[in-house]
């Protein structure tokens, strides 16, 4: 009898944790304003956007992208973390910011939570090849 | 003191659920981080639950008394143990969609490579499996108890601190300093319950010691301990509770073992155990000496009569040293005088081996209380029940059951008697309610 109950309150838990699961992504998720958030993250047939896996030789920036764990929270042509999709970033910011959302300048730092500024900062050890390579690579995402 | 009170078992589930939504519902309180699609912020909430699960997992075995009261705190064990692979389930299903929905955001597997946090939760939802590997098959691996024990509590300890790690370095949806907040004291809370187990609890056990005064050799291989408080004002029980009982060692080692009291609860001031020897621990209890420390965590248990203030009577069905339960029923119904009518159907090896065997006589001539002991190995002159306890048997010793009994059924033995006497009696038309047993032996 209380084993039947407990199994019950066990599959209550369940159905308790996957429901409010799904209804936390959904909050995260539903349909807003936003402009930046892309619904679509199926390989990109633009040709501005190279694919990491598709690319004959490897551009040096897209090494570093990939090496520098920097797909933990960003993505280029689905491959990665969805929160941050960077396709098309070469369009929508010039060099200068986009070294500034790398190493995680005062600037940008307001626009950010503490974890993802300390990471971003780490960055500033890369060395000025390195970093120039970076750049050239992502300034090329064109939608 | 046993009531059953069905509003506070409602409460302390709900707060429960409560406890393991409240992480995910608080992070959707104010601004929400940008989301990362469906499957990623789902698989993300997933491991919120399960850590919720998982951290909720050392109250369910804090023996908080007052949460226990309601349920018995042997269920709570039993949920304990279904919960934890629910809580395992959520984190795998949270860990499995990152690592392959999203192999890439998620980084090298390798842990000299992978960042710092990122391993920590790999090797917490590891060692979760192997605590409840080890848990679920203690005794095909050969794991003693006490060992199993120790390790338990080091190694869940251990997961949930590199878990907690693993969502700080992440340190997504806890961005605003609030929710941050929020979660440091939530996480702290369930560090606080490990030391209140591990340390506030042990140490006011160790202020109120107990004394062996006496220590009384039964029949069938089984002891005795009478012990008297020291120093204070002792406890009172219920017949049918147990306790935790720790011999000759500080309460700090988690040497302790569970038993039932078998003494009469009209005499709280001295506590009696009477433990059968079975090859563990239990054997050792025979060279207990009189003048011993012990330390009793007690009482616990629904196993009791008294919570049936208005049946019409009382069936006990005991096997080996499941009678010492039973054994601390009637003689607290024959200290308050009892006179309902009682069965009691006692099951043992062989004549020799009946436990309070005379007791059980004599209290057959001062309460309504009729006595069918049954022998499995019994001799040719042996005039009761042979062989060993069965459906065919339980209709013939009890021929009223259900409405025209209006009894409670007290079952204690071994877990196969437990189960047949409860598909017995459930087939003849006993609600389930009504068969009432002690789950042990979980691990």
């Amino acid at each position: 009898m209380r084993e039947r109950l407990a199994r019950y309150l066990a599959l209550l838990l369940v159905l308790c944790a996957v429901g409010l699961s799904w209804h936390f992504a959904w909050v995260h998720n539903r349909p807003a304003p936003a402009p930046t958030v892309r619904e679509d993250r199926s390989e990109p047939t633009d040709p501005g956007v190279i694919p990491l896996a598709v690319q004959e030789q490897e551009p040096a920036g897209a090494g570093i992208f990939r090496d520098e764990g920097c797909m933990a929270c960003h993505s280029v042509g689905g491959v990665g973390s969805p929160r941050y999709p960077l396709d098309g970033v070469g369009t929508r910011y010039d060099r200068q910011t986009l070294q500034e959302w790398i190493v995680g300048s005062e600037r940008v730092a307001a626009e950010l939570p503490d974890s993802a500024v300390r990471r971003k900062q780490s960055y500033r050890s890369l060395s000025e090849a390195e970093l120039e390579a970076l750049l050239d690579w992502l300034a090329g995402l064109r939608d | 003191m046993l009531a059953k009170p069905v509003f506070l078992a409602l409460f302390w589930v709900l707060l429960y659920l409560g406890l393991v939504c409240a992480p995910l519902a608080l992070l959707l309180v104010g601004d929400v981080p940008r989301g990362g699609g469906m499957g990623w912020d789902f698989a993300m909430a997933l491991g919120f639950a399960g850590l919720a699960v998982m951290g909720l997992q050392f109250a369910l075995t804090a023996r908080l008394r007052r949460a226990t009261a309601p349920f018995g705190i042997d269920i709570l064990y039993y949920f304990h143990r279904l919960a934890a692979l629910v809580g395992l389930a959520l984190v795998g299903a949270h860990a499995a969609i990152a690592q392959f929905v999203y192999p890439d955001a998620t980084g090298p597997a390798h842990p000299l490579q992978a960042a710092g946090h990122m391993s920590a939760g790999r090797v917490a939802l590891i060692v979760f499996a192997v605590v409840i590997a080890a848990s679920l098959w203690r005794k095909p691996l050969g794991i003693r108890y006490e060992r199993w024990r120790m390790s338990h509590a080091v190694l869940a300890t251990l997961a949930l601190a590199l878990a907690i790690v693993h969502v700080e370095g992440v340190g997504y949806y806890t961005g605003e300093p609030w929710k941050r907040t929020l979660w440091i004291v939530y996480t702290l809370s369930w560090i606080g319950l490990i030391g209140y187990v591990r340390v506030v609890k042990p140490w006011r056990m160790s202020g109120r010691p107990w004394r062996v005064v006496e220590v009384r050799p039964e029949r069938g291989s089984a002891t005795t301990l009478v012990l008297e408080p020291e120093g204070h004002a002792g406890l009172r029980f219920a017949p049918g509770q147990f306790a935790w009982l720790t011999l000759r060692a500080s309460p700090f080692r988690f040497q302790e073992h569970p038993f039932s009291f078998s003494g009469s609860a009209e005499r709280s001031g001295r506590l009696e155990f009477t433990i059968k020897a079975l090859g563990d621990f239990t054997s050792e209890v025979a060279t207990v000496r009189p003048g011993d420390r012990a330390w009793v965590d007690g009482p616990y248990g629904v196993f009791s009569p008294d919570r049936f203030a208005r049946a019409r009577g009382f069936v006990f069905i005991a096997a080996g040293a499941g009678i010492a339960p039973v054994m601390s029923m009637l003689r607290t119904f024959r200290d308050r005088g009892e006179r309902r009518p009682l069965t009691l159907i006692h099951a043992s090896r062989d004549p020799d081996s009946v436990i309070f065997r005379e007791e059980i006589d004599a209290l057959g001539r001062e309460l309504d209380l009729r006595i069918h002991t049954v022998i499995e190995h019994a001799p040719r002159d042996w005039t009761g029940e042979r062989g060993r306890i069965d459906a065919a048997m339980l209709a013939r010793l009890l021929p009223l059951v259900g409405p025209d009994c209006g009894c409670e059924y007290f079952v204690c033995g071994p877990k196969p008697v437990s189960e047949l006497v409860q598909d017995a009696l459930h087939a003849r038309g006993v609600p389930l309610g009504r068969v009432h047993f002690e789950l042990f032996d979980m691990v």
